[in-house]
């Protein structure tokens, strides 16, 4: 669940939810960090992370202009659910599992954003820009 | 690898400047070194020499005479954000302090080596300049004052001349009654946009009003010609008059495209934090 | 004016992690230069190198510092601190127990800075809410993404230091 303001394009994630099926989690606490970890990768896949070209020379390769999700970023509720169905072909029936939540970040928050604004951005990340051009505020970027 | 070079420490203002004369070109001031030694490491700048100025006491400290906080150029960010004299007679400016890059960085970098270095994408300076803030500068031929706005010239640019030392910024209190608002759009590393409004009220319409924008153009202005429309405006109309202010406004601020954004949504999000901090500030002015 | 040296060499004394140290150093060797290659402790990491991500986090004098850039002769006649030094002997700090308990590090890379920095902020504001962690801690970077791990960790810790103080 996340939140979008209209004047300035800007999303915050409030609540993030996460499900995953691993079969069987061999040591609960690192299981969990990696669900967690790769969600917040997700999260800056969907909102910040951007590799820029020109002429095929990348602009942005230096940690001021490329954006990494930072502690602020997070919602202060993240949830974790683990199924442990013992049906995984890994050893006690485990299954592969770990940072595959990145994966669903973006097409999670790409929905939030449309359900709270009634417009689709389709490309990656979605910035406030984006957004705000979405929202028919300022001219979309060619 | 930063480069080597020689450090020479400054006990006075005119050592330091004495030495600004002597080696001219292959010396560099040295406070904080957050931008410098960044700098240095990839060989945008090259100096032979470092005048380390920490050790000159004027420059370190923050002393207040009648309204006006007078602060000299090697205190750092984290001082000012922490300091109760700042806390208490420049709110606004402790809190654009306090969002100052991170808490590492304020631990160490200076706000005279931040308005030395006049990187456009900065918050101090576009509180300083609504608080009329003035450069005290130490040089051959004695001290000077300058007010900020012209003190800050463009982007990377000032008006300190290469023998010349930033020794402190003097900057008054706003006057009795009215209400300050810093907000910013903060994307990347360094803000993308920072407004500062300070209003007075008269029968509930704004009386005098100040409003300065940073990171948007080459550096940070005053608004003055908006500043003229809103006086003797009400509240209600402020949305009004700062849409109808927005060809000027470009003309004036000179956004660019750049990997913070285009500067038609530069623009437009100055035209939002403009009116969100003016209603923001007329709320605190009638506190 | 005292110019300090004719062949850019100085003479430095730092108390790092609580012992002595006395040598020469070059004026534009940054202290984690002089951490890792000359202490030999490896455990502040060399990352970005502009003050950004966090990895070298210390404290000098209590400070949070990056010191990828900061020259070690600022460090002269002031306490340095580094991962290394927060144990007690045997004795883990709460920080670091938090941290082993809650798995606050997945790869590792960030957590001698995330642990660096959050020491000063429970040094300077013992009962800190989570937003003022997030603040705080939004300077040092996690690629991993253990940010959720990091809060309950410095969220324990603080609990576990006041409680250490009322035993008093």
């Amino acid at each position: 669940m996340g939140e979008v303001d209209p004047d300035t394009g800007e999303f915050q994630v409030l609540q993030y939810a996460v499900a995953v099926d691993a079969g069987e989690m061999l040591h609960y606490k690192s299981a969990v960090a990696p669900l967690l970890g790769g969600a917040v990768m997700g999260f800056g896949h969907a909102l910040f992370e951007e590799i820029v070209y020109a002429d095929g020379q990348i602009m942005n390769a230096d940690p001021f202009q490329y954006r990494l999700p930072v502690l602020k970023d997070l919602p202060a509720l993240m949830q974790t659910s683990v199924l442990v169905a013992g049906d995984g072909p890994g050893p006690f029936g485990s299954k592969g599992m770990s940072q595959t939540t990145i994966v669903t970040a973006a097409p999670a928050i790409g929905n939030a954003i449309y359900d709270a604004i009634g417009a689709r951005v389709r490309s990656l990340p979605i910035t406030p820009e984006k957004i705000l051009a979405a929202l028919g505020k300022i001219p979309a970027k060619k | 690898m930063i480069p080597p070079f020689k450090l020479i420490q400054a006990h006075s203002t005119s050592d330091a400047v004495a030495e600004l004369q002597r080696l001219g070109d292959d010396a560099k001031i040295y406070g904080g070194g957050t931008e410098l030694l960044i700098l240095l490491r990839h060989n945008l700048v090259q100096s032979d020499y470092l005048i380390d100025i920490k050790s000159i006491p004027e420059l370190g400290s923050i002393r207040r005479a009648n309204g006006t906080v007078s602060i000299g150029a090697a205190v750092t960010h984290r001082s000012l954000e922490t300091d109760s004299t700042v806390r208490e007679m420049l709110p606004m400016l402790a809190s654009a302090e306090s969002q100052v890059a991170n808490i590492r960085v304020r631990s160490q970098g200076t706000l005279g080596g931040n308005l030395c270095f006049n990187d456009p994408h900065s918050d101090p300076a576009t509180v300083l300049l609504v608080h009329d803030a003035t450069a005290q500068v130490a040089g051959p031929n004695g001290k000077r004052q300058v007010l900020l706005g012209s003190f800050l010239t463009g982007m990377y640019s000032t008006t300190l001349e290469a023998d010349e030392l930033l020794l402190s910024v003097d900057v008054p209190r706003l006057p009795a009654q009215f209400g300050g608002s810093y907000m910013r759009i903060h994307h990347l590393q360094r803000p993308t946009l920072g407004v500062a409004a300070a209003v007075s009220l008269r029968d509930g319409a704004l009386d005098e009003v100040r409003l300065a924008v940073g990171c948007v153009g080459p550096r940070a202005l005053r608004l003055e010609e908006l500043e003229g429309k809103l006086h003797g405006a009400a509240p209600a109309e402020i949305s009004k008059i700062i849409q109808e202010s927005k060809t000027s406004l470009k003309a004036l601020l000179e956004p660019i495209d750049d990997l913070l954004g285009s500067a038609e949504y530069k623009l437009y999000i100055t035209g939002v934090l403009l009116k969100r901090a003016l209603h923001e500030a007329v709320h605190n002015a009638t506190r | 004016m005292t110019e300090v040296s004719n062949t850019q060499v100085l003479e430095l004394n730092i108390d790092i992690n609580g012992e002595m140290w006395s040598g020469s150093v070059p004026a534009h060797e940054t202290l984690l230069e002089f951490i890792r290659r000359r202490l030999g402790l490896t455990g502040t990491k060399r990352s970005c190198e502009s003050q950004v991500c966090g990895a070298c986090t210390v404290l000098v004098d209590n400070q949070p510092i990056s010191s990828c850039n900061y020259l070690t002769c600022e460090a002269n006649g002031k306490k340095l601190l580094t991962i290394e030094g927060l144990a007690q002997g045997d004795r883990l700090d709460p920080l670091q127990e938090a941290f082993l308990r809650n798995v606050g590090a997945q790869c590792g890379f960030c957590t001698p800075g995330q642990i660096m920095v959050a020491k000063p902020l429970l040094l300077h504001n013992p009962a800190p809410t989570r937003k003022e962690i997030a603040e705080w801690l939004s300077g040092n970077i996690c690629r991993c993404g253990a940010y959720p791990a990091i809060v309950i960790s410095v969220q324990e810790a603080a609990i576990e230091l006041a409680a250490h103080k009322s035993d008093r």
